[in-house]
């Protein structure tokens, strides 16, 4: 697995854009507050056992479903944060060059779980190992040349130049990515933040450049990387 | 409205009920698989698949205890859950160790979390599933000596990103504690390692990672009060009594600190009656030269009754103190609040005793007792569903607890109770 290269650790800086206003889309309408206990039962009363020694299913079910809050209230921690993408990329046979980006970043990611701690170094670490995370995710699908055995990036020529990779191709990356990682189709704001931004990537692109296959793997792992990255993930 | 137009109704609102309750039992899989292995998953993996689908069939429990056979149960959330507990800073910032890996061991072999505090076994890497980078410790003693005993080696060469292990399954339970007497250095030759068996093993709390945290310098109070702090979930100050009995306060404590014998009856004596009772357990147990040294085994800075002299230093302080002669040990935390919070059951939940020798009489006693459940359900608790509940809701704790002990004290089953908890969301 080879490292990333001075052009695509450049590319993932321009992805930082992306993930500051992706990460602001992602606090917009939280307070970040721990939620409320409202209920008045502890549910203790609930917990008998099965024969089995689990809890029954019907004890604890639908209502739970019901009262399940969607505000995070929780910050995943170093090993939880590196696992997480390691999982959520299925790469458990992961390189050397991820597992060492850990190891120089992971000083950085949080040791408890508590929102107040994020802070710009950790979010940067986080971004750095998305970065070689989904560098491993990329150089996987690119070598499968059935584009249509690829889980992520089937609408992608990685040997075409940039071009060649249109607005609706990329969004097919973009949705098929935060299906997968967020659990959810992305929201038409962040699309639109998703297509400006290849925008702004290709406009940044040197005229010498713009035709090299390179950049469309570049965007695409920028992409990768911002997703990866985004708050939703390494949070509960 | 017609009779089309009703049914037709009907029939959207029914789809719509069907689909949105589908996505809230997939939400519902994916949470739970979230909470126990404490990592993310991919919605449209196949194992999160597999749980909605037993989710929509009502088996939340059984996706509970999927949960806990994906790998990552063990190697993030028992993993942290353990490091947490294993040093004096209580952070997950630092490699695994020997501490850490028995707490592991335990919850993968559904063994009584009792034995935690009192068994004779530890855990280290399987030889036969581990790569040969890292030396075989069973078959050669100078190997667990030098990289287990002797220092933390081996557990960091498993823990190391870059050998991909999967910690928690090639985990191997080693019967017997033990502890290096000697080592036997020869001019051009590798240390030769002297290994005894462990006189008075007490679990993870005769561990290298907990001894090196607590025993190492000091007057021996800190394992006591560590114990307590991380088994029972009580810091000092709240099982601190002063009107408890003083007599086995030791020397080294001013009974007139600044003059004032009220300061110390009112403030000092409150942590050290029951502190001082339960320290004599540690008396022949250090940690010197790198290693866990336990004063039958090594003598090291010890008396003739192998009582470490730590434990009677600065005895001009009040020289009318308590002598440490042995490793007996008292429980002084009987009266008033604690009379009750800790729910005492003597060594094995039968026959009432509040005295003991050694640490693993000490570690029975802990373990016994009702609030160690209580407190490993609040560990869970906060471990699985990464918040803690308000003191108002400790009865949600008492109650997990008491299903804990129902289970034969099976960690396995504790985290999944706790992730199917109502409160846990």
């Amino acid at each position: 697995m080879r490292n990333l290269k001075f052009e695509n650790k450049r590319n993932i800086k321009n992805a930082a854009i992306v993930i500051g206003l992706f990460g602001t889309l992602s606090f917009y309408g939280f307070n970040c507050a721990p939620p409320s206990f409202q209920v008045a039962d502890d549910g203790s009363a609930s917990l008998v056992l099965s024969s089995n020694g689990i809890v029954p299913v019907d004890d604890v079910g639908t209502s739970t479903l019901e009262t399940k809050t969607d505000l995070p209230f929780a910050l995943l921690t170093a090993e939880q944060v590196f696992f997480s993408m390691i999982n959520l990329t299925d790469q458990q046979n992961f390189s050397n060059a991820i597992g060492d980006e850990y190891a120089i970043r992971s000083g950085s990611f949080s040791v408890i779980p508590d929102l107040k701690t994020v802070n710009g170094p950790m979010l940067l670490a986080i971004t750095s190992l998305s970065g070689e995370v989904c560098n491993g995710l990329v150089a996987r699908e690119q070598a499968i040349a059935d584009v249509s055995q690829r889980k992520f990036f089937g609408s992608v020529n990685f040997a075409q130049a940039i071009a060649n990779l249109n607005a609706a191709g990329y969004t097919d990356v973009v949705t098929k990515l935060s299906n997968s990682f967020l659990g959810r189709a992305p929201s038409s704001a962040e699309l639109t933040i998703f297509n400006s931004f290849r925008t702004d990537f290709i406009a940044a692109i040197p005229a010498a450049n713009i035709g090299q296959a390179a950049q469309t793997r570049a965007l695409v792992l920028s992409t990768c990387s911002a997703l990866l990255s985004s708050f939703e993930v390494f949070s509960y | 409205m017609n009779l089309n137009m009703l049914s037709a109704a009907l029939l959207f609102g029914l789809s719509s009920n069907v689909m949105a309750q589908t996505q809230a039992q997939k939400d519902d899989a994916k949470w739970i698989y979230e909470r126990i292995t404490g990592v993310k998953w991919a919605a449209d993996h196949p194992l999160i698949t597999q749980a909605a689908t037993m989710v929509a069939a009502g088996q939340r429990a059984e996706v509970a205890a999927l949960a806990t056979q994906q790998p990552q149960f063990l190697n993030v959330t028992v993993k942290n859950f353990a490091l947490e507990m294993s040093t004096r800073d209580e952070t997950i910032r630092i490699p695994l160790n020997d501490f850490a890996a028995t707490i592991m061991g335990v919850v993968r072999d559904n063994t009584d979390a009792r034995e935690l505090l009192y068994g004779d076994f530890f855990y280290v890497g399987d030889p036969a599933r581990i790569p040969a980078s890292i030396p075989n410790v069973i078959a050669n003693p100078n190997e667990m000596g030098s990289r287990v005993l002797n220092s933390n080696q081996h557990y960091e060469a498993l823990d190391s990103k870059n050998n991909r292990l999967d910690v928690g399954s090639v985990l191997m339970r080693v019967n017997g504690q033990r502890l290096v007497e000697n080592i036997i250095q020869v001019s051009g030759q590798p240390d030769q390692y002297v290994i005894v068996a462990n006189p008075d093993p007490g679990g993870v709390l005769t561990s290298r990672a907990f001894i090196e945290a607590h025993a190492v310098a000091g007057t021996n109070r800190r394992p006591v009060e560590y114990t307590f702090r991380q088994f029972m979930c009580l810091p000092l100050e709240q099982w601190a009594d002063a009107l408890s009995s003083d007599v086995r306060i030791g020397r080294d404590i001013d009974r007139f600190p600044g003059g004032d014998h009220m300061k110390f009856q009112t403030s000092c004596k409150s942590c050290h009656t029951v502190m001082d009772g339960f320290r004599g357990a540690w008396a022949k147990w250090d940690f010197d030269s790198n290693r866990a040294l336990q004063t039958t085994v090594r003598q090291g800075a010890s008396d003739g009754n192998r009582v470490l002299n730590k434990l009677n230093r600065n005895n001009t302080v009040f020289p009318g103190g308590y002598v440490t002669t042995n490793d007996s040990w008292v429980n002084h935390a009987v009266r008033g609040v604690n009379a009750t919070q800790f729910g005492w059951r003597g060594l094995d939940k039968v026959t009432p005793a509040n005295t003991g020798i050694g640490v693993n009489s000490f570690g029975r006693l802990v373990a016994n007792s009702q609030r160690f459940s209580t407190c490993m359900a609040k560990r869970v608790f906060k471990s699985v569903c990464r918040k803690e509940l308000p003191d108002s809701e400790i009865a949600t704790y008492s109650s997990l607890g008491t299903q804990f002990e129902s289970l034969n004290y099976n960690m396995r089953n504790l985290y999944q109770i706790a992730a199917l908890h109502p409160r846990c969301k």
